[in-house]
């Protein structure tokens, strides 16, 4: 009968360790993909306007991708003096992104801005601005 | 010997009962810590996917005094959709209400790289060209996961 016991007792310990192990596995899991969705936060673009001039209501700007991420046209908004946004994908088709390392010469026709001071541009947490020469 | 044999027994299902018991109860600890556990990594990764940006030029902001209206641009920086009827905005200091909110572009849905024009009232404030004010935005994501994410942001902008 005492050896029944002894079994027993190591039957319920051996059941006992095991589901701490999977108690400490679920839990690693847990903190990993917590850590993980740490890791994933991106950084924000470097977007850099580095002239910009006016002719005929046409509005010419120079601007580089500063950082190591890729800026996409459709998430890229221009502010002219402060005024309404213009989404630079309707104002540029030639290309659909500014890769790290680009400069890039953008054309804007027909925003109706004549002679402008400032042009502000925004994406995705970058901004930069400067003003008309 | 029979006495032994019947106390050894008692001995064994009082045994295994109380490890039952602790089984059970550590079992029910464990899977309430690893649902805590679970609810905060699934707030911590809704709110990873929660961000948003600035993208007026906070150097020139249009505001009118008489109507009491700040025109701010908010653009969705982060992975979820955005809520566009649940931001919050303090400006200069002052809790302001959101008069009118219009998405640009042709969007319905305030998703990833959209922009949200919002008419903000700040009461009772005075403000004049010139200006700078810090506003704070606070903006919340729809449902990921059974949660909402939440994001907010400052910025100092000059009242152009």
């Amino acid at each position: 009968m005492g050896g029944s016991v002894s079994i027993s007792a190591l039957i319920v310990g051996t059941a006992l360790l095991g589901i701490f192990a999977l108690a400490s596995i679920s839990l690693n899991d847990s903190a990993r993909s917590a850590s993980e969705v740490a890791e994933e936060s991106k950084d924000e673009p470097e977007i850099r306007l580095i002239n910009a001039s006016e002719s005929s209501g046409t509005i010419h700007v120079n601007m580089t991708n500063a950082g190591d991420e890729i800026i996409s046209f459709d998430q890229t908004w221009f502010s002219i003096d402060g005024g309404l946004l213009i989404r630079a994908s309707d104002y540029h088709s030639q290309s659909t992104v500014l890769f790290p390392g680009e400069t890039l010469h953008m054309q804007l026709n027909g925003t109706g801005f004549t002679s402008p001071t400032r042009i502000f541009v925004a994406s995705m947490g970058g901004q930069s601005g400067v003003s008309f020469s | 010997m029979a006495d032994g044999g019947a106390s050894e027994l008692i001995m064994l299902i009082s045994g295994l009962l109380v490890a039952g018991i602790v089984t059970t109860l550590l079992i029910a600890s464990w899977g309430g810590l690893a649902n805590s556990v679970d609810t905060v990594h699934n707030q911590a990764e809704a709110d990873s996917k929660t961000k948003a940006a600035l993208a007026s030029d906070p150097m020139q902001v249009s505001w009118d005094q008489a109507s009491c209206n700040l025109s701010l641009h908010i653009q969705n920086t982060g992975t979820l959709e955005l809520l566009d009827g649940e931001i919050g905005i303090i400006a200069n200091g002052t809790a302001s209400t959101v008069n009118q909110t219009r998405l640009l572009g042709n969007s319905s849905v305030w998703t990833s790289g959209e922009v949200l024009e919002l008419q903000v009232c700040p009461s009772s404030v005075t403000l004049s060209v010139g200006q700078e004010i810090t506003v704070t935005i606070v903006v919340r994501s729809e449902h990921y996961q059974g949660i909402s994410g939440q994001y907010s942001f400052s910025e100092v902008i000059r009242i152009g």
